[in-house]
């Protein structure tokens, strides 16, 4: 079998600052450049140590040295670097080098990114199946793993049933204004696996009661009073706190402390001392996930000391009805398995459904 | 190829839009009220508006309709979760009996002897069968049944000062009036998914087990027609944080006569007469759905409970200090309870249990060959028999032939048989509940698969002749949208056209 693998060196790099995606590349190198440690490094480091019990031949086409981040966990892997990065790497980059995938007739893509990288795989390598690595800010496309851990079991099984779906990567600066509005649109080969999420959809619910009747529950319960809580993006929130006559930021993490909004759209250095009693989020429509997408800001360390029973989630009960299970990536295994088990989605004024998280 | 059937069609009007000025089917006699009696207010001021038709003009009006709908008296009707079996013509002509038919709610006890005496043996009857040991007749349904079930579990919490419980559970494979029953008492309700065979997940349920949880409905028989294999561990497991165990006892038809609730480990259940034991309800009612109850919930049971003293007969309203009060006008739909009680007695204990082992084998023969079907597929109860039901479904059909379960049932018409439950349980996709009843022969349960088998091979030859069905009924597909955005419920609403 033979994989290509290729990384986005500036992946998730727009967490840090303060965009909803990494779309501005200049500002991205600089920020490295300042010092900031490319957020995806550690990403490739625990996707790859995996592989340790990996159990068939994979020959690897590369962009980097893999041995290198594997010697991390002393064991190493057949690669050849057909490919690579200059400095300061742009999308044309990741273009060049999947044509060179293609050459070399690789089975599988395996890419480190978000959204815009997962385009700039698929419309050079339609025909060949892709998946991404979850590593950017927006990770809203079909095609990307739940978890980093879940790559072993994917090559393990390998070939997995394929099938043709759309990619979408939204425009950040419209996105940023609450407008979903597609910057690309590209058709790529997908595997299809239970490890591997779908695509976002939006549930704009047209009936507005089924907000106020959760703000109601919120009021009535009185949820918000005597907590500092961090409340999560989506316009699910966004349409609650309406009725709650509360302000909330679409896209932003927001935190309230006894019902009052104290900090707008929280970027990672200033999670840092402050008290959290609850997370409230809600899940990506069919997508399922409730941390990882759309809200990385927030760290493993700050999700460790949250843990799942200080997690409240909410959705509307359009949304809920279509999600099998919940899933969560919080960038760490081992805070992943601390959200692991059954949570109540809460959907009403008197409902909540039970779900699992994977 | 099997017999199709033309329904009748006749071009009815509404019956206000037929005959004439001054005819008559019925001439009341005329009553003398002193009208100084009456407040000027409850005086109408114009003439009631009602249909001036001759008697053969309504008889035909009447038959005509009858004429252009389907029921168990026509076909089969293998509606899941309904129960539509055959209603025993004996039960009509006794509930025609004057002393019953002519009976008026508000008449004295002494007068009423008879009466009381079928609502006391329904309830010794039921309780025999329920292994509870209380019961009330008075809801008017299943649904008010649960309504009553729950407000009785948070009658007892709160006697006790037990005020923290305002939490209700309930499985996802469960009625909507479950949830709808809670939440109407003032509980919270969380919805627990079902295992990967249709099951409760004692996981999950483990998991929101606490001191808040008041209690736990659920319906065995499941909605997939499946008997939960856990129930009497699930049921410790509510216990053991202080919660009650209801029963929604709509799919009763499968255990009746075998099991007793009671001994399950549950607290309360309802019953629904006019499914179980022959209430006529394919028209949507009356129903019936008395509550039973363990000994400890007794106090809090509606009043009256009918009761005997010696040989007489008497409304017993003496917990009516710890009651939930009353959630019917008067003491339950009585004849519903009549016809219940004729057909509890009229089978017996071996003749119920029979009726129940044979609506289990006819499930499960229908399920055999419904299994076989190309396009439908029996996603859960893998390797266990169904009991009184199961659910099918059509999902693999939509994919390969976009005929979809609606299509099935609106198709099936055409064949004078009704279709099954569909869309429910929410948890099965395209889902096709079948119920074919211990009435149906050998010969109609194979027409009912011989029913589904050419409709699917011709959903595969031929999509859009299913997708276009019914092609030999009275009316065609309504317009399901406008149904229930304007419907009308009266004729005099859709004269006065209160919606423009
Ligand atoms: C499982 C279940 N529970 C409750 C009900 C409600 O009963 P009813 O229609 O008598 O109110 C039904 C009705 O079909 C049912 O199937």
């Amino acid at each position: 079998m033979k994989v290509g693998l290729i990384c986005n060196p500036i992946a998730g790099v727009g967490i840090f600052l303060g965009t909803k995606g990494t779309d501005n590349v200049q500002l991205a190198w600089e920020k490295i450049s300042e010092g900031l440690d490319p957020p995806v490094y550690k990403i490739i480091n625990r996707t790859l140590c995996q592989l340790k019990s990996l159990k068939r031949p994979i020959q690897f086409f590369t962009t980097f040295n893999i041995n290198k981040v594997l010697q991390s966990c002393n064991f190493s892997l057949p690669f050849e670097v057909c490919y690579s990065m200059p400095n300061h790497s742009t999308s044309q980059n990741t273009i060049e080098a999947v044509q060179i995938f293609v050459e070399k007739k690789v089975d599988l893509i395996i890419f480190f990114g978000g959204d815009g990288t997962a385009s700039d795989v698929a419309k050079t390598a339609p025909y060949i199946p892709i998946i991404g690595i979850p590593s950017g800010v927006k990770i809203f496309s079909a095609g990307f793993l739940h978890t980093p851990d879940d790559l072993l079991q994917i090559l393990q099984n390998w070939p997995l049933p394929v099938k043709k779906e759309l990619l979408v990567d939204l425009d950040e600066k419209l996105y940023e204004k609450g407008k979903i509005v597609p910057k690309y649109t590209v058709e790529a080969t997908l595997p299809v696996n239970p490890r591997i999420q779908l695509g976002k959809i939006s549930y704009g619910e047209s009936d507005e009661l089924v907000y106020e009747r959760i703000a109601e529950r919120i009021n009535e319960d009185k949820m918000l009073s005597n907590k500092s809580i961090l409340v999560g993006a989506g316009s699910t929130f966004y349409k609650i706190f309406e009725f709650l006559n509360l302000e909330k930021t679409l896209l932003g993490i927001d935190y309230y402390v006894n019902g009052e909004l104290r900090i707008k759209d929280l970027d990672p250095s200033k999670f840092d001392n402050l008290e959290i009693d609850e997370l409230w989020v809600t899940p990506i429509g069919r997508q399922g996930h409730l941390i990882g997408r759309g809200n990385r800001q927030i760290s493993p360390e700050i999700l460790k000391k949250i843990g799942l029973k200080n997690l409240k989630v909410f959705s509307t009960p359009e949304k809920s009805k279509d999600l099998e299970k919940l899933y969560i990536d919080t960038q760490d295994s081992e805070v992943d398995l601390l959200f692991k088990g059954f949570v109540q989605v809460i959907i009403g004024y008197y409902e909540s459904v039970l779900k699992k998280v994977e | 190829m099997i017999h199709k059937r033309t329904q009748a069609k006749w071009e009815e009007p509404l019956i206000l839009n037929k005959g004439g000025a001054g005819r008559r089917a019925y001439i009341p006699e005329s009553v003398n009220l002193p009208k100084e009696t009456i407040p000027d207010e409850w005086i109408r001021k114009s003439p009631l508006e009602l249909p001036q038709v001759s008697e053969l003009e309504l008889v035909r009006h009447v038959v005509r309709l009858s004429q252009m709908i389907h029921g168990v008296d026509v076909g089969p009707y293998p509606l899941g979760s309904c129960t539509m079996k055959y209603n025993p013509k004996i039960n009509e002509r006794i509930a025609r009996f004057p002393g019953f038919a002519d009976m008026h709610p508000q008449a004295p006890e002494q007068s009423i002897q008879g009466t009381l005496e079928v609502f006391f043996w329904l309830q010794e009857t039921l309780k025999k069968l329920t292994g509870f040991d209380a019961v009330t007749i008075q809801p008017p349904g299943g649904a008010s049944g649960e309504f009553t079930g729950v407000l009785v579990i948070k009658a007892y919490h709160e006697a006790r000062n037990d005020t923290k419980r305002d939490t209700i559970i309930i499985p996802d494979s469960a009625h909507g009036t479950n949830p709808a029953s809670a939440a109407m008492a003032g509980f919270k309700v969380i919805e627990i998914p079902s295992t990967e065979d249709g099951y409760v997940d004692l996981e999950a349920l483990k998991s929101v087990l606490t001191e808040n949880i008041a209690g736990f409905m659920i319906t065995n028989p499941n909605t997939l027609g499946l008997f939960e294999p856990n129930i009497q561990e699930i049921c410790k497991m509510v216990h053991d944080v202080g919660g009650l165990n209801y029963l929604d006892g709509a799919n009763f038809n499968g255990i009746v006569g075998v099991i007793k609730p009671a001994k399950m480990g549950f607290d309360v259940m309802h019953m629904n007469l006019h499914k179980t034991f022959t209430g006529p309800h394919g028209g949507g009612g009356p129903g019936s759905g008395p509550v039973a109850v363990s000994e400890k919930l007794r106090k809090y049971l509606p009043v009256p409970i009918a009761a005997k003293k010696d040989q007489t007969f008497y409304w017993d309203f003496s917990n009516k200090k710890t009651s939930i009060g009353k959630v019917h006008g008067y003491n339950g739909n009585f004849g519903i309870a009549l016809r219940a009680l004729l057909y509890i007695l009229r089978n017996g204990g071996p003749g119920l249990r029979k009726t129940c082992e044979t609506a289990v084998l006819n499930a499960n023969y229908l399920l055999h060959h419904v299994r076989q079907i190309n396009g439908l597929t029996i996603p859960k109860g893998k390797n266990v028999p169904c009991k009184h039901e199961f659910v099918a479904s059509a999902s693999k059909l939509l994919k390969e032939t976009g005929v979809s379960t609606n299509d099935i049932a609106k198709a099936m018409l055409d064949y004078g048989v009704h279709s099954p439950t569909v869309y429910f349980p929410l948890i099965i996709k395209e889902a096709l509940m079948i119920e074919p009843t211990e009435s149906e022969s050998k010969q109609s349960l194979d027409l009912i698969a011989d029913v589904f088998k050419e409709i699917t091979k011709l959903a595969y030859s031929d999509p859009d002749s299913v997708k276009n069905s019914p092609h030999l009924t009275s009316t065609g597909r309504l317009d399901e949208v406008t149904l229930a955005k304007k419907p009308v419920l009266s004729q005099l609403i859709e004269k006065k056209d209160i919606f423009s």
